[in-house]
């Protein structure tokens, strides 16, 4: 993605929220009939009590979590489609009282506070109280009454006391005298939309003193609070004056003085902790209620996030139960306007606000999604049983609002509210015909970005979207059209949900969890599994690789881009990157010209905390190709066997693969029907094919299953070193490896110290030998299980320190213990003595040989097939067998260039060179079928006839066999001259006509005439090689 | 079902001599004064595989008081006409000779001609009338529209007469000579006389020719 593509998103936001606001029909305002009054512990709306469970819609006033992958403010103003979002939410949930966060302000100008308290007056910003003259205004159409905290204890990005400065709690103040002019401005203001006063606003249940204060017992802040709750009163008389605390110790035995103040309507409090003399959040709230019962309405302002579903449901029965008026959840966030939602996780917290109504297509990916589905329809289970009703269905959504797409790879649409997942179509024109791309689709796990890439489209085509919303209770009519869509370019986006979209990954780890406050709760991201080696990712592309833009977080080192054309070979790709907050976008282009297929894609980052977030590869698909097959799960080193399934994105694609190395064709290889059980180390190529595209690139990809081996560093001192004709000790020494080493006290020639070493699991490694020099030491030689390794080790120096030989190469054929003996053979003549110092060996696994490769893929074939073996790693050698067994490095056939298969055979070949390990074994097989029939050929002379100006050829088939010959025969015209054709062939085979001779059956020594039809040949005669098969 | 009659008589006598001789003759009333006139005596010769190693000679044609319209078309290894005798030979793919004639009662001629065969395609002899259009008449051959098929396969030559499907011409007759014992005696004899050797052929009908 680039940036002006963003800018058109954002624009096209605007465009489809104004298609919305003139085409979707709203009810005419439907303004509440009383202000909600209070007597004594209860409140009314009208005569009617007015009981509620509802939630927290934190960012109607702010969004606070615009993050966006280019987004350069998290902060920003919510529009109309969010606000109308949050309150349908509210109203679909059977919330009826929606709690904001505080009124904003900061001391200073800013475009996204409603007041900047640095002055006096305080001065409003328009466009930010705007936003609540809408939120109101949409309050009242839907009938959702809104309370709103009036200053945060402690919030310095929305405003809090600091922000007006540090007399803000005492009356009289300067500060003061900010904070109750900017009440004044605010509940005198007059709505712009509505023309109410918000003071004469019945959609407002009421002003909260403020979000988790914290009055205790300090004379000035009670003195504070009936102060704050006289001035609202004295100039709304309409509306509750709420006081909003946090700890339920804040109020528990300290509250008479203000359940008497006549100024105070309501208490509430947040359950995050517990009265200290209780320990359950419904307990807690049993004690509230019983100490305010009789005195004032109490409300949970906050039903803390982190409740387990069985005590959220405990919390609202007790609610219902003992009286309480109201609570609300903490918190839901509402969709974004460019696709998906806001989500918002508190740091430390581990908990993820609610996104409605839950998505139950998704719910497997994480459990906590699972978890937001149960708390939805607990709360609005609950928020209907408080007022008696039973909960409703979802209203079927409304239809999406699509956004305009300028490009494939991103396409976003405006969600209604209720959907839980999406069907995407396509057309190739306006009026249809509409293909679905895409079905349940969830649109919550896409945090950062476009919400959906078309990876099916062609390259070159024109499209048309539609995108239809579903839940429970059934689909939308369509969105919008969008398009037409000219397909430039292809894409393909990875927001690593998982590697499936990748061609290889190594060293990487999948890190999803639901509150990523450190990812900008970016769902799922792909870090480095260990930094002890290199980490990366690959992908395969259906066309040549034009840019590659890769968003990461906590970025502090560049990942790295290179591309290649054969998947073998890489070539750097020069990269530049924006900041955007924690975020980083890294992008590169491919160079013209370069046809790369191929994009590596590495982790550099010092640390595994390192993410990449989203990763989008935009390429040119060859127009009329079909999409390369993908494999999941992607290639890569697994410990037990995999279930590999292949997928093409080209609809009615059909795929061929082959597990013998060879190029599977839209002919030949293995029809794809299923998911392939790769139990062995195994290179899996494949392509796709329709009859009407051009057969797209061939895919490939290395399984390697079994846990590799681990390199083995073994202590001298800590494999029983014995000595045989003198001692042996274990010695101290700092710089030795581990701090010990292992001394032979030898003095003659022929001693020696041998060494035990624990099982070794099979495979080949290079070992080395780490000894320690010094005056009197001999020289000796190497052995492992009684075969020479290496030269004569001389391990004489003047001083002592610590010099590592590298002995060469063992192969071992089982996991097995071994010995290891060092043996005196003489000593430099400057040596003083006889010792060996031996510290540490090391057994390092080789590399493989990678696996041969045949030039045929497996199949039936009805003649003898020439094959080819190849192996990709230069100077190796391959053993092939013909009898079922395994090759070794002395055993089976030594191939040494093509050779026939005439009969069925399963062929093994294996890879060898010196110093790495064999490679896996590839396996084929060639299934040899004779077709031919028994029939004896003769033919006729070729006359021509004048009439039809053809040439005849009468041939008759003859049975010569003891047994009828029954059922299809088929006669081939091999080698038919170039100078005609057979004009009555049914068919052709591998390019030669054949002609179906009807249904026979001929006895023992009976025969069949048929007459072959030839063009007549302008000049020269007519030659063909028949031949008789049963089929194809 | 087999749209033809087919004999090998004198196959003893025609291996022994790898040449075969045969006197042909034919009904042609029915093309007298026929609207699809004038018709074409039409002959070829055409190579199988192998070498060049066949001939044939056609001689002592009888018109049955019809005449010779017109010249010859040759093409290929041939020569000669109608008055005097034709010649062919298997030197190109395909040899062929028309020539337009007045039908008569009849026609005969004499066929001779050797019968040499190495490769897997044996060389052919076809006989047939062409019409006004230089179209074979219709006959019941599988395709080719030949009165006459004599295939050169080395043990026979087989040959195979067929009448034309609307009616109007006859398969060709060649004389019967009653057994192969008397056959291989004429053979035997023809070697010696340097004579030519005849052979009979069954001809089919329209009736049992017809699919």
């Amino acid at each position: 993605m680039n940036l002006p593509s963003s800018l058109s998103r954002t624009l096209s936001c605007a465009l489809v929220a104004t298609f919305l606001l003139s085409t979707v029909a709203r009810a005419e305002p439907a303004p509440f009939s009383h202000f909600v009054t209070r007597s004594s512990d209860k409140l009314f709306e009208g005569s009617a009590e007015l009981r509620f469970i509802s939630t927290n819609m934190p960012d109607v006033l702010q969004v606070i979590t615009n993050t966006g992958f280019e987004s350069t403010s998290a902060t920003r103003l919510p529009d109309t489609y969010e606000l109308r979002d949050a309150v349908q939410t509210v109203k679909q949930m059977g919330g009826q009282v929606m709690r904001t966060f505080t009124i904003t302000a900061q001391n200073g100008p800013s475009s996204v506070h409603m007041f900047n308290v640095a002055t006096y007056p305080v001065t409003p910003n328009e466009p930010a109280l705007q936003v609540l003259d809408r939120l109101l205004q949409i309050c009242n159409e839907e009938g959702i009454r809104v309370y709103l905290p009036l200053i945060a204890y402690s919030n310095t990005n929305r405003g809090d006391p600091s922000t007006y400065g540090p007399f803000f709690w005492t009356v009289g103040s300067t500060e003061n005298l900010k904070f109750k002019d900017m009440i004044s401005q605010l509940l005198n203001r007059t709505n712009t939309l509505t023309g109410l006063q918000y003071k004469n606003d019945k959609a407002i249940l009421g002003w909260q003193s403020g979000n988790e204060l914290v009055i205790g017992t300090d004379p000035g802040a009670r003195a504070w609070l009936h102060d704050l709750a006289a001035y609202v009163k004295g100039i709304d008389g309409n509306h509750l004056f709420l006081d909003g605390r946090n700890k339920p110790d804040d109020i528990y035995g300290l509250y008479d003085e203000f359940f008497a103040d006549p100024n105070i309507d309501v208490v509430c409090y947040h359950t995050y902790v517990n009265l200290t003399a209780y320990n359950t959040s419904a307990t807690t709230l049993q004690a509230m209620r019983l100490y305010s019962a009789g005195k004032m309405p109490l409300i949970v302002s906050e039903i803390a996030m982190y409740t387990t579903e069985a005590a959220l449901v405990t919390l609202l029965d007790q609610q219902i139960a003992n009286g309480t008026t109201g609570s609300n959840w903490w918190g839901h966030r509402f969709r974004n306007r460019e696709g998906g939602f806001y989500r918002h996780s508190d740091n430390g917290s581990l908990f993820e606000d609610l996104n409605w109504p839950g998505f139950p297509a998704s719910a497997a990916y994480l459990p906590e999604i699972q978890k937001a589905l149960n708390l939805q329809d607990i709360l609005a289970s609950h928020a209907y049983a408080i007022q008696g009703l039973a909960r409703p269905p979802l209203p079927v959504p409304a239809a999406p609002g699509l956004l305009s797409i300028a490009d494939v790879g991103h396409i976003s649409w405006e969600g209604p509210t209720g959907a839980q997942s999406y069907d995407i179509e396509r057309a190739p024109a306006p009026e249809g015909p509409w293909t679905r791309i895409k079905a349940d689709y969830p649109e919550h796990l896409v945090v950062a970005d476009a919400l959906f890439c078309d990876e099916t489209a062609d390259g070159g085509a024109s499209y048309y979207y539609r995108v239809i919303a579903k839940n429970t209770s059934g689909s939308s009519t369509p969105s919008n059209l969008a398009g037409p869509v000219n397909v430039g370019s292809n894409w393909l986006v990875d927001d690593f949900f998982d590697l499936s979209r990748t061609y290889a990954a190594t060293n990487v780890q999948i890190n999803k969890a639901y509150n990523h406050y450190n990812y900008s709760d970016d769902l799922a991201l792909l870090t480095r599994a260990s930094t002890s080696s290199a980490s990366e990712v690959v992908y395969c592309l259906d066309g040549l690789l034009t840019t590659v833009t890769a968003y990461l977080h906590q970025s502090t080192v560049a990942p790295s881009f290179s591309g290649s054309s054969d998947g073998i070979s890489y070539s750097p790709l020069a990269s530049s990157f924006l900041p955007f907050g924690s975020r980083k976008m890294y992008f590169a282009t491919a160079p013209s010209g370069a046809n790369y297929r191929y994009l590596k894609v590495g982790l550099n980052s010092p640390a595994t905390t390192e993410a990449v977030g989203r990763l989008e590869i935009e390429y040119a698909q060859p127009a009329g190709t079909v999409r390369a097959p993908r494999f999941s799960p992607s290639a890569g080193t697994y410990a037990s066997a995999q279930s590999v399934s292949l997928t093409s994105t080209t609809p009615g694609a059909s795929i061929r693969y082959t597990t013998n190395g060879s190029t599977p064709t839209a002919t030949a290889g293995t029809l794809y029907s299923g998911p392939i059980t790769v139990g062995a180390s195994t290179t899996l190529k494949a392509v796709a094919s329709r009859s009407d595209l051009s057969t797209g690139f061939v895919s490939t990809a290395n399984y390697t299953i079994g846990k590799p081996p681990q390199t083995m560093l073994l202590e001298a001192e800590n494999l029983s070193p014995i000595g045989v004709g003198a001692g042996v000790s274990v010695e101290t020494d700092g710089p030795a490896s581990a701090g010990k080493w292992s001394k032979l006290n030898g003095s003659a020639v022929g001693q020696y110290t041998e060494f035990t070493t624990p099982a070794i699991p099979a495979g080949t490694y290079a070992l080395s030998y780490r000894y320690k020099t010094g005056g009197p030491r001999a020289q000796h030689s190497f052995a492992l299980d009684g075969n020479l390794l290496g030269g004569t080790i001389d391990p004489y120096a003047p001083t002592s320190f610590y010099l590592t030989a590298e002995v060469g190469a063992v192969t071992f054929a089982t996991t097995d213990t071994h010995k290891i003996r060092l043996v005196v053979t003489g000593k430099n003549p400057a040596s003083s003595g006889y010792l060996i110092g031996s510290d540490a060996f090391t057994f390092t696994p080789q590399a493989a040989v990678a696996a041969p490769e045949f030039n045929l893929p497996e199949g039936t074939f009805h003649s003898p097939q020439t094959i080819r073996l190849n192996t990709p790693t230069p100077g190796a050698s391959i053993r092939y067998t013909l009898d079922g067994s395994t090759p070794g490095a002395a055993s089976g056939i030594l191939y040494t260039g093509p050779f026939t298969v005439g009969s069925t055979a399963t062929i093994k070949a294996v890879a060898f060179k010196a110093n790495l390990a064999e490679s896996a074994v590839t396996v084929s097989t060639y299934a040899i079928v004779d077709n031919t029939l028994p029939l004896t050929i003769t033919r006729g002379g070729y006359l021509l006839n004048r009439r039809t100006n053809q040439v005849t050829q009468l041939v008759t088939l003859k049975n010569t066999s003891a047994y009828p010959v029954t059922g299809s025969i088929l006669l081939i015209l091999e080698s038919l001259s170039g100078n005609t054709s057979l004009l009555n062939a049914t068919g052709t085979t591998s390019g030669d006509p054949y002609l179906d001779v009807p249904n026979v059956s001929l006895a023992p020594g009976s025969s069949v005439s048929v007459t072959l039809l030839f063009a007549n040949p302008a000049s020269g005669g007519i030659t063909c090689a028949p031949r008789v098969v049963s089929s194809l | 079902m087999k749209t033809f009659l087919l004999t090998t008589i004198l196959a003893l006598a025609s291996t022994l001599a790898g040449h075969a001789s045969m006197l042909v003759s034919l009904d042609t009333t029915g093309l007298i004064g026929h609207p699809a006139g004038p018709f074409y005596i039409d002959f070829q010769f055409n190579d199988g595989t192998g070498a060049n190693d066949n001939f044939v000679n056609i001689t002592n044609i009888d018109l049955g008081g019809g005449t010779v319209l017109g010249p010859a078309a040759l093409f290929g290894g041939v020569s000669g006409d109608l008055l005097s005798g034709i010649s062919l030979t298997d030197s190109d793919p395909f040899n062929e000779f028309f020539q337009p004639f007045s039908p008569g009662t009849y026609l005969s001629f004499q066929l001779s001609m050797t019968n040499l065969f190495t490769g897997s395609v044996p060389d052919v002899f076809g006989f047939a009338i062409l019409d006004g259009n230089l179209s074979n008449l219709a006959t019941y051959s599988l395709g080719s529209d030949q009165l006459l098929i004599a295939t050169l396969d080395g043990t026979g030559p087989a040959v195979e007469t067929f009448a034309s499907v609307d009616g109007r011409v006859p398969a060709p007759r060649v004389p019967d000579t009653g057994n192969t014992l008397l056959l291989a005696t004429l053979a035997l004899g023809a070697l010696v006389m340097g004579r030519h050797v005849s052979r009979r052929s069954l001809a089919s009908t329209p009736g049992s020719a017809a699919p």
